[in-house]
This record gives C-alpha cells, sequence and structure tokens, in this order.
C-alpha cells in the first residue's frame, strides 16, 4: 500500500428500502461540499425521473468527495446501490468495489427483509460494516431497541452507531469520522498488473460505453490498452475520470481509485457488470472473484399498442439496451398481437420499469402479455427444451415433465400476520421453510415458492395484506417439477395465442373462470356473437358468450347532426383501430392486460 | 341546373327547456322573437341574393317550439319567403307543434303548411313529467286529433329508452296514436353532457334503461307499425307508403343540398357544410359571424369526406345507395374501391339491382358497419 492509498476510503449505503438510504447519500454530499447546496437536488444521485418518483436506485452513481479530519484531506468514495431484490447482483458487485459499507436502518421500522439480505450480501463480500440509526427525529423512533436488534440479529457491535436524522441533517459528521476511523483503507498494489472492476456501465452518445470501475491492482490512463478478462475483447482508453459528482477528468487512476473509463466501446454489452479489466502489455492472470453472466428471469411479449409503431418499439429498445444490458429482447409474432418483442427482464420491477420508461421516454403505448419465467421441458423423445413464452409450449402429448424455477423467500413482518401470509403463500403454492421471532412482536419466515408465483401481484398482494409492514427478499434456487399445464384462450373458436397462460392444474380451473369472464366484460358486443374458451389441451374447462351487438346507431340524423355524426363514427373507428383484430373479433388493448391483474 | 334545395328554419324558443334536450334554445318573449323572425327574414333575404339560382321544394320550421310563434309572426315569415319567388309549387312544408301550444292547425293550413309534426313523445304521464315536457297525455292525444281535421300528413315523435320506460308503456303509447297518423319518428333517448336527464341520472335520480331493452322496445315499435302498413323508410321514420314520407329529412340522407337559417342551424351548399353560431342577441343584431361570412369562410369538404357521408347516410335508409349514382357524383368504381370492405361486411349487406343497402335486421347496427368505409 503506498502513501496515497492511506487517505481513501470506498464505502457504499446499503439499506432496506425508504430507510432514508439516498437522503443520507445526499448529506454526506453536502457536507463534503462536492455539490454546493444550491445545486443540490432531492437525492441527487438518482438521476432518472423514475427513480425520484418512486425512491428507488436503479443505476449506480459513485461519487468522489474529500473531507478534512485532523488535518488530513482524506477522498471518499460513494458507491450508490440499488435497493431492490431484481438488482441483487448489480448490488453484489458494488459492493466488492468497496472495502466498508454504511448498513442504515430505520430507527422506527428496525431491520427488515432487505437489510438482512444486503448484510449477508455486505458480509460476502468482507466489508467492514458500520450501523447507523437513521431517522431519529420520527416520533416513534425508538433507537435503544432498534441498536439491540441489529446486535441480537446481525452480530454487530452498535455502542459507536452514529444515530442521525439525514432528514434534519442531524450527525452527519459523526458518519464521515466513523468511515475514516473504522473503514479499512484499500490494500492493492500500484505496481501489480491492471485489475479493475467494472460495477456498473453506461451510454453516452459521444464517448461510446462509460465504464464504472474500481481499480484494485496496478493503473490506467489514457492510451492504456485494455482487455476484457471475460471476452477478450480490447480497447484504447481514450478517456479517464472520477466522478464529482459530474464527470471529471484525471490523469491515471491508481490502485484504490474509483472512476470511469471511455474507449470507444460501441456496445455497452461488452462492458458486462462484474468483468475485470487489465491490460494488454501485462495481463493479469487471474480475474477478480464474482463474475457471473446475468440472465433474465421474467420474460413477457411487449407489443406497440398501435401495430404501426413497431419500428419505434424496436428503436426504443435498441436505445434502452444501450444502458442496460441486462434487458434482453428479440423479435417475436403473435397472431392477435401482430410484431412485437419478447423481452427479458431480472424481475418484475425490471419490467415495470423498462415499460414505463418506453411509454413515458419514447411516447409509447404497449400491450404486455402476461409474465412468464423460463419452463425447462423435457419431451418424451428426451430433448430438453426452454420455454419463455406459453404459447410455445409442446403440445401435451409430447411431453414428459415440466420443470419450474423455485425461489428461496424471506418475509419479515409483525407477528399480526403470520395467519394471513400463511394463508397467501398456500394460495401461491408458497412451502413453508421456518419461521423464527425476531423480537417479541415480529417474525421472520421463509418460503419456497415457484418464481412464477411471485412474479404477478405477489408482493402488492403481500403489502396489501399486512397494511405494508411485510417485506421480501427472495433468491432463485433451482428447477423443482412441477404439475402445470398450458392454459388456453380461445375466441370464436380460435386460440388467442398472446392470452396462453402455464398454470398449476390445480388452479387452471378456476383461473380459467376468471379470465373468460373477465374478457367477457372487456371485449365489446360486436355483430355477431362471440363464445369465449378456456381450454386444457383439448377439454373447454370454462365458457363464457359476448353477446351481439343488437344497437348502436337509433339517434336520428338530421342536417345539423351529420357531421357531429361522422366525427363519432371516426372516434368509433379509431377505437377499433387500436383494437387487435383476431380473425373477425376486435379485441381491446384491456383484454391483454386484464389477465394481469387477477384477484385471486 | 341546380336541384330544389330544403329550406330549414330554426325557431329556438321554448316554454321551457326539456330534460334531455340539448338543442339550442331560449327562453320565449313576444318581443325577441318578432325581432328574431326579422333577423331570419334578412338572413333568407341575403341567402338568395348571394345563390340567385336557388329555389326550395321543402321547408321545415323546426325548433325549439315553433307552435309559440303568434300568427302575425308567422305570417310575416311565410308571406317573406313565398315573396322571394323562389318557392316551388308542389312544396313540402312542415311545422313542429308541441301539444300544449297546438290550437292553430287551421292558421297553418291556410297559410300553407301541409305537413305537421307534433311532439308526443310518450303518453306515460310519469315519464313526461321526467322528461320536463309541458304537456299532458291528454294534450297530445288531442292534438293529434284536432290536427286530423286539418291536415292528412302528420307525424309524431316517440322517444324510446327512456329512464323506467316499459315495453308496455310504449306499446301503448303507439297504439293509441297510429290510428291518427301518417307518420312515426322513433327515437332512442341520446343522453347529453349538461342536460338536467344527465344530472339526475348522475345523481341516480333516474337509472338509464340497458341497450337490450332499448331495442326490444324499438323491435316492438317496428312489429307493430309494420303490421299497421307502416314502411320503415329510415332507421328511425315509418310512413304510411311513400306518399307520406319526409321529402325534406330525405334531402339529408341523400346529401342533396339545404340552408339553415336561424342560430345553431347547419346548412350544405355547393360542397360546404356551414353552421350558425349558436348566439340568438349577435345574430339578431346581425352582428360577428353571419351570412355570408358563415359561409365563406368554411372550406369545400374533401372529397372523401362527401363520399363517407354519403355511404354513411345512405345506408340509413333500407333502400340503401344507388351505386351508380355514387360512381357518377366521385368519379370512382364502388365495387372496386371497396372490394375488402364489401368482403368484410358481406354478412351485413346485400347487393341487387345496382343497389348497396344493409339487410333489415342489421340496420339498428348501422354505425358498426358503415365504420368499414372509413378509409381516410
Amino acid at each position: 500500500m503506498d502513501e496515497r492509498q492511506k487517505y481513501i476510503r470506498n464505502f457504499c449505503i446499503v439499506a432496506h428500502i425508504d430507510h432514508g438510504k439516498s437522503t443520507l447519500a445526499d448529506r454526506i454530499i453536502e457536507k463534503t461540499g462536492a455539490v454546493s447546496s444550491r445545486e443540490l437536488k432531492d437525492q441527487m444521485l438518482d438521476s432518472m425521473d423514475i427513480e425520484r418518483e418512486r425512491g428507488i436506485t436503479i443505476k449506480l452513481t459513485p461519487v468522489r468527495m474529500f473531507y478534512t479530519y485532523k488535518g488530513i484531506e482524506y477522498t471518499l468514495n460513494l458507491i450508490d446501490t440499488p435497493g431492490h431484490v431484481d438488482f441483487t447482483y448489480e448490488v453484489s458487485r458494488s459492493l466488492a468495489a468497496c472495502e466498508g459499507a454504511l448498513l442504515v436502518v430505520d430507527a422506527s421500522q428496525g431491520i427488515q427483509a432487505q437489510t438482512l439480505a444486503n448484510v449477508y450480501l455486505a458480509l460476502d463480500a468482507d466489508l467492514e460494516i458500520i450501523p447507523v440509526i437513521n431517522k431519529i427525529d420520527l416520533l416513534t423512533a425508538n433507537p435503544i431497541s432498534v441498536k439491540k436488534e441489529i446486535e441480537d440479529i446481525v452480530g454487530l457491535d452498535t455502542t459507536d452507531a452514529p444515530q442521525v436524522s439525514a432528514k434534519e441533517g442531524k450527525n452527519i459528521e459523526d458518519v464521515l469520522i466513523k468511515i475514516i476511523e473504522l473503514l479499512p483503507p484499500p490494500n492493492g498494489n500500484i505496481d501489480a498488473p491492471l485489475k479493475a472492476l467494472i460495477f456498473d456501465s453506461a451510454y453516452d452518445a459521444y464517448k461510446g460505453a462509460i465504464c464504472n470501475i474500481r481499480v484494485i491492482d496496478g493503473e490506467l490512463k489514457v492510451g492504456t490498452k485494455i482487455k476484457m478478462m471475460s471476452s477478450g475483447k480490447t480497447f484504447d482508453i481514450t478517456e479517464v475520470g472520477v466522478f464529482s459528482p459530474k464527470m471529471t477528468v484525471v490523469e491515471c487512476l491508481r490502485a484504490g481509485d474509483v472512476g470511469y473509463l471511455a474507449a470507444a466501446i460501441k456496445n455497452v454489452k461488452d462492458t458486462s457488470v462484474g468483468d475485470t479489466i487489465t491490460t494488454v502489455s501485462n495481463p493479469a492472470t487471474e480475474p477478480l472473484k464474482g463474475y457471473k453472466k446475468v440472465n433474465p428471469m421474467v420474460f413477457a411479449g411487449v407489443y406497440p399498442a398501435d401495430g404501426s409503431r413497431y419500428e419505434d418499439l424496436r428503436d426504443a429498445l435498441e436505445k434502452l439496451n444501450l444502458n442496460d444490458a441486462a434487458l434482453v429482447f428479440e423479435k417475436e409474432t403473435s397472431g392477435a398481437l401482430g410484431f412485437g418483442f419478447r423481452c427479458g427482464f431480472l424481475g418484475l420491477l425490471h419490467m415495470e420499469i423498462i415499460e414505463e420508461r418506453l411509454e413515458r421516454e419514447f411516447n409509447l403505448d404497449l400491450i404486455t402479455t402476461a409474465p412468464s419465467v423460463i419452463y425447462r421441458v423435457t419431451k418424451t423423445n428426451g430433448d430438453i427444451v426452454q420455454v419463455d413464452n406459453p404459447s410455445k409450449m409442446p403440445p401435451v402429448t409430447e411431453i414428459n415433465k415440466i420443470e419450474e424455477p423455485i425461489v428461496n423467500a424471506i418475509v419479515y413482518m409483525p407477528s399480526d400476520y403470520v395467519g394471513a401470509v400463511m394463508d397467501l403463500a398456500s394460495h401461491k403454492r408458497g412451502v413453508f421453510v421456518t419461521m423464527t421471532y425476531i423480537d417479541n412482536s415480529r417474525v421472520k419466515m421463509e418460503f419456497k415458492f415457484p418464481l412464477a408465483e411471485i412474479i404477478y401481484d405477489f408482493f402488492d398482494t403481500l403489502k396489501s395484506r399486512t397494511k405494508g409492514y411485510a417485506s421480501l427478499d427472495y433468491e432463485i434456487t433451482g428447477y423443482e417439477t412441477g404439475d402445470l399445464v398450458k392454459l388456453d384462450i380461445l375466441l370464436n373458436g380460435d386460440v388467442c395465442d398472446a392470452l396462453s397462460i402455464i398454470v398449476h392444474r390445480e388452479s387452471a380451473y378456476k383461473r380459467g373462470r376468471t379470465i373468460a369472464e373477465k374478457l367477457r366484460e372487456v371485449i365489446p358486443r360486436q355483430l355477431f356473437e362471440i363464445p369465449i374458451q378456456a381450454t386444457i389441451g383439448s377439454k373447454i374447462i370454462a365458457r363464457e358468450t359476448v353477446k351481439a351487438l343488437r344497437k348502436d346507431v337509433l339517434a336520428k340524423c338530421y342536417g345539423g347532426d351529420i357531421t357531429r355524426k361522422r366525427k363519432l363514427l371516426e372516434k368509433q373507428k379509431e377505437g377499433k383501430k387500436r383494437m387487435r383484430q383476431m380473425g373477425s373479433v376486435a379485441i381491446p388493448s384491456e383484454a391483454f392486460m386484464s389477465i394481469l391483474k387477477l384477484d385471486d | 341546373m341546380r336541384p330544389p334545395l330544403g329550406l330549414y328554419i330554426h325557431i329556438p324558443f321554448c316554454k321551457s327547456k326539456c330534460s334531455y334536450c340539448d338543442f339550442y334554445s331560449v327562453s320565449y318573449s313576444e318581443l325577441a322573437s318578432d325581432n328574431y323572425i326579422k333577423a331570419v327574414i334578412s338572413e333568407f333575404n341575403r341567402v338568395i341574393e348571394y345563390f340567385d339560382d336557388i329555389t326550395f321544394d321543402t321547408i321545415y320550421l323546426g325548433g325549439g317550439t315553433p307552435s309559440l310563434l303568434t300568427t302575425n309572426q308567422l305570417i310575416r315569415l311565410v308571406n317573406a319567403l313565398i315573396e322571394s319567388g323562389r318557392l316551388e309549387k308542389k312544396l313540402e312544408f312542415s311545422i313542429e307543434v308541441n301539444p300544449e301550444s297546438s290550437n292553430n292547425f287551421r292558421l297553418y293550413r291556410d297559410i300553407g303548411i301541409n305537413r305537421v309534426s307534433i311532439g308526443v313523445q310518450t303518453l306515460n304521464q310519469n315519464i313526461l313529467n321526467n322528461l320536463n315536457r309541458l304537456h299532458n297525455s291528454k294534450q297530445a292525444v288531442s292534438a293529434i286529433q284536432n290536427a286530423n281535421e286539418f291536415f292528412e300528413n302528420i307525424n309524431a315523435d316517440l322517444m324510446i329508452g327512456l329512464p323506467s320506460q316499459t315495453k308496455a308503456d310504449v306499446r301503448h303509447s303507439l297504439l293509441r296514436i297510429l290510428p291518427y297518423i301518417t307518420h312515426l319518428s322513433v327515437y332512442m333517448l341520446r343522453l347529453s353532457e349538461g342536460t338536467k336527464m344527465m344530472m339526475d341520472i348522475d345523481s341516480e335520480i333516474l337509472t338509464p334503461l340497458s341497450d337490450d331493452a332499448t331495442i326490444d322496445q324499438y323491435d316492438l315499435i317496428f312489429d307493430k307499425a309494420t303490421k299497421l302498413n307502416f314502411n320503415r323508410y329510415e332507421i328511425s321514420n315509418f310512413s304510411k307508403g311513400v306518399k307520406y314520407e319526409c321529402k325534406h329529412n330525405i334531402k339529408y340522407w341523400n346529401c342533396s343540398e339545404s340552408i339553415g337559417l336561424g342560430p345553431g342551424s347547419h346548412s350544405y351548399i355547393n360542397n360546404v357544410r356551414y353552421d350558425n353560431p349558436s348566439d340568438i342577441k349577435n345574430y339578431i343584431k346581425n352582428k360577428a359571424c353571419s351570412f355570408p361570412s358563415t359561409f365563406e369562410c368554411c372550406k369545400p369538404q374533401s372529397v372523401s369526406i362527401s363520399l363517407f357521408e354519403a355511404i354513411m347516410l345512405g345506408l340509413r335508409m333500407p333502400v340503401g345507395i344507388n351505386i351508380e349514382d355514387i360512381n357518377n357524383r366521385f368519379k370512382i368504381n364502388f365495387l372496386e374501391k371497396y372490394k375488402s370492405v364489401l368482403k368484410t361486411i358481406d354478412d351485413y349487406v346485400t347487393l341487387k339491382d345496382g343497389r348497396l343497402f344493409i339487410r333489415p335486421e342489421y340496420l339498428t347496427v348501422q354505425n358498426s358497419i358503415v365504420i368499414e368505409f372509413l378509409d381516410y
């Protein structure tokens, strides 16, 4: 370790959602003067509108700050982390770029599911953890019991834990001092071959893909020829810099530093998060540990509501993909919806965010099909196929078995809601594993769920059944065989591919009935009777009918009514155009959306 | 040579507003209506001066409540029309009459009116009250009976789809009036924003009738009227033979030219549809927007809009549209241009003897059929 490194501290902040992570980050940035309070927007690091509105962090933003303590100037690098289970891998990589973490716990809520999930991630990354008790300004704050909880459950010493109010800017200096005193400096070797960890990347129209990096060993500067260790691709560095928090060019980045590099990298996919960068001339022999390719877990068909905007949707997905390598998509054609894309997402939140960005930033109206997981189907001839689209499921006669992904889920909640959560879990094919009392009033429950059961509306239902008190964390543990069937919906005798879903046999009847009823409500009456059937294979399990339209016209039509009538018809035609035509049946967008939200 | 036009004259005065009505109307006063008649005559004279080749063979005095006009006002108006020399010899001249102000049939006949239209709506007294109509069911029946003394060509308006209206109500009203009339107009309630009925429904004082109940009422009227030799010649209109069809209204469905006088009226001439602003004060003062600027500030309609209108309106009549007429008028090959449309709607239309018409059983879903022709 050289002298310079002694005065660097690399840290991140981990917390359960809403425990005040971003607000604390803002205060720290403000305190160190990296951003003047005039420039300070709320939640400085969450730069996307969606992040600020939803109060979540999606993209990681590092920021470099200076703080003078006992006459010595320290460099503090804060790496923000996303706060949602969909982005666990990104969290683990940003943790790997640090030596320490602040664990923010709400003084009134105590430990929640993601508090622990994050602590375990931080411990896995071998980080020094400083507990910070936040929101002590709240009337309901109980720092003493929260501290005890942290000691009992997490096993961290809380004697010196700063008690702060990020909102009111109280005791922030205390946090800064603890960072300097308690966190170890980075201990890389500047003379060793370059090893830099990519913990995030973003696309810049002028500079190409930008890698956010933590230099572990060695150094890099403009002109260094670098190599991505996972792919072997090489690039020439065109710019190195730090975030202060604006991008600021520096001459070089050395062991222990956090910053960014640009190297005329055209595709953000060449900058995989977790990858190690080394030099071509003097390469490291081993990459850093922990790199893995992130695979999407949830798939859905995404179609433009107006079929003629297919090209626009493609452009928009390509643009989003530049910044979000975790999004995958490929062209898909549906009999009912026309041209669109099968998109893969890290999870349901990721999916919602992408949909919202497509609609908001690219002004698109979308129809999204029911999200699906990847099923592993073993055919009778021994072939194994991965099915991410229910309509692609092989015929029943060719299926030997269907396996589905299983998650291990941890739920924290006040003990009053144990019954409600057990009940919900049983509806979602959950298998109870264990229950532990955290204290007199709070419990931790562990379940096994099929992933497919928790990607619809599980989180919302859990929240509503526990008045918002439950928190959830889950991870995929493997595949298990399930008694699954494909449920098809026939409209006027034809299968509507976009409405097919894969469900457990036991709930198929109920689902089929509910969907058929819902469709009867949302499909408008047309000139002919439309039978709606739910089927499993060739067996009809539910049937509804949209009766034929009998009148649409009896209003009189004289001189003054003609223009009004014409405009009314033009509007009706527009409405019909927005509907999807399947054979002779017109289906409104709502019909496709309605099956996404079926209350049990 | 230009065929004769239709002339609509709007009389926007009412003693009270019916709860479902969103037509332009103001409350009645004799002075205002005196001035108004002057203004109408003035507009009429400007129109015939501007279009020096037009004549009229139908006149329709509509409202509002034309039967509120005094004898003098009516005579002055009709005189001005006659003096213009623009009326055809064979003239259909209609007036709308409300049952509560229906004591002038003799006058109407004497000044040349030859068709009366009586706003019965329903004979159920409770529903009449809901509609805020001023007449009672007795007055309605006696108005029709009185009209018979002076007129051969008598229309009655009936409404269906009204809150709390039953099939029995409709049957009763229909059978009670059919013997005294030669023409029947059936109007389904159309709820408009801002009307009292809409507010009553929003505040759940009244419950709207379902579409199915409404269409049952319509089917009932169709059956009974047909049995009694009334022919449905348009979706909402029935007559006792061709002789009693309303020639004025048929002009609208044939896209013939017509002039509307008065605020809120609409005209169609030289392929321009223009509207008079709904503002009686400025109309009387002849201020702001009045003829000919009402006409001149509008552009002629595009061919595609006119073509669609011709189809949309023509297909309201069971006889449908004459394909050769359309071809000649729009310089198109209709059957070729709409080949795929005709295939789509094949189950609902008939092509016969050079005409395209909607099959009778589908006339009540005409909207859903004609929108297929919207291709601009």
